[in-house]
């Protein structure tokens, strides 16, 4: 079934942010680097409209598992919390964007995922999370935004940072960051959804509407020796320095 | 490479049809192998390290499922070197690969 969902909740919304000192580098560019040592969030906690986050509702009614564009100024709006010069378009050849789903719905609330792919400007480099992975739950009777939080999932890698020395070298290395923003409050307990797929599949889904290789049946380490024997099949093997499911590489 | 090689329609449909696919992260095994020793990863990530290729950031491996390292391709090199037809290519790799780990096929 498909529902249409509405924000015209009360304004303001306020979110808080959050980047906390970057304490990982592969080259120790966090404490050589000033722009990377002093990375914070701009503001810790300011207001927006609603408008702002109507930006990541779709324009047509949907069903769980559909995916739509995200405003792109919307999401602007809220990346320019945590730096001076966020840009959505990317350095490479792909994994720009910023999509979302619908992920399980009921009677009362409806919960969206997304999905967003940034760089942040500085005038010696450029730093590019591996994702913002983001959650929003409204109240479709209120027609009020309840929750709202995107953060940068932890990874053994989870962003890529390329720091321009002069105009002929350029270095490039990973770390590991933090970074959250949030309003709201989140459910006290898990809500009993009507209609739902689960978080991996929504995640999944979003995966896919950036890298065509996410329609390869990926297992993981610990799956591949036994799952070759079962099925009799050789083992093909990506074995890489970046990370290959998100921009951290 | 996401949105060539491993993009290719042709090869995505390949790799699910005839392969276990594995991603892993070289900094990952690095740890893991220089925390406990070689000896003590699993017999597949000990396969992978030894297959890697010297100065080469991503390797596309194909093992057998008997754990026998069947092909290496420095990823890097191959993308450096043009070639109109790379996704083919690339099949043309993971087939070569395939026929030795079943020469009945």
């Amino acid at each position: 079934m498909k529902i249409q969902l509405e924000l015209n909740g009360p304004d303001p919304i306020a979110v808080n942010a959050s980047i906390p000192p970057i304490t990982f580098t592969t080259a120790g560019y966090h404490v050589r680097w000033k722009s990377l040592a002093t990375l914070r969030e701009i503001k810790a906690r300011r207001n927006y409209p609603t408008s702002t986050f109507r930006g990541f509702l779709p324009r047509t009614a949907v069903s769980v598992g559909e995916h739509w564009k995200i405003d792109p100024e919307c999401a602007l709006q809220l990346l320019k919390q945590l730096a001076e010069e966020p840009q959505l378009e990317l350095w490479n050849d792909d994994g720009g964007g910023q999509w979302a789903s619908l992920r399980a719905y009921n009677d009362n609330y409806a919960e969206i995922v997304f999905r967003i792919h940034t760089v942040f400007m500085f005038k010696d480099g450029r730093f590019t999370p591996s994702q913002l992975a983001g959650t929003l739950i409204i109240d479709r009777r209120l027609e009020e935004l309840i929750y709202f939080e995107m953060s940068v999932p932890p990874g053994t890698l989870n962003f890529d940072a390329h720091w321009k020395w002069d105009d002929e070298l350029t270095v490039t290395e990973g770390g590991v960051c933090r970074i959250e923003m949030t309003a709201g409050k989140g459910p006290t307990q898990a809500l009993a959804y009507s209609e739902e797929i689960s978080m991996e599949e929504a995640r999944l889904g979003l995966a896919r509407q950036f890298y065509p290789a996410q329609f390869i049946e990926w297992v993981t380490l610990e799956e591949a020796a036994d799952t070759a024997v079962a099925l009799n099949r050789p083992i093909h093997v990506v074995s890489a320095d970046g990370t290959f499911m998100d921009e951290s590489c | 490479m996401r949105a060539g090689v491993l993009g290719d329609e042709a090869t995505i449909d390949y790799l699910n049809a005839n392969f276990v696919n594995l991603y892993v992260l070289n900094l990952d095994l690095k740890r893991r192998r220089d925390a406990e020793g070689i000896d003590s990863v699993s017999p597949l990530e000990r396969v992978i390290i030894g297959g890697w290729n010297e100065e080469s950031p991503v390797d596309c491996q194909v093992i057998s499922n008997e754990l026998k390292l069947l092909g290496s391709l420095p990823l890097n090199d191959f993308l450096g070197a043009f070639s109109p037809t790379r996704a083919q290519d690339y099949r043309d790799y993971l087939r070569r690969s395939l026929a030795e780990a079943s020469p009945e096929l």
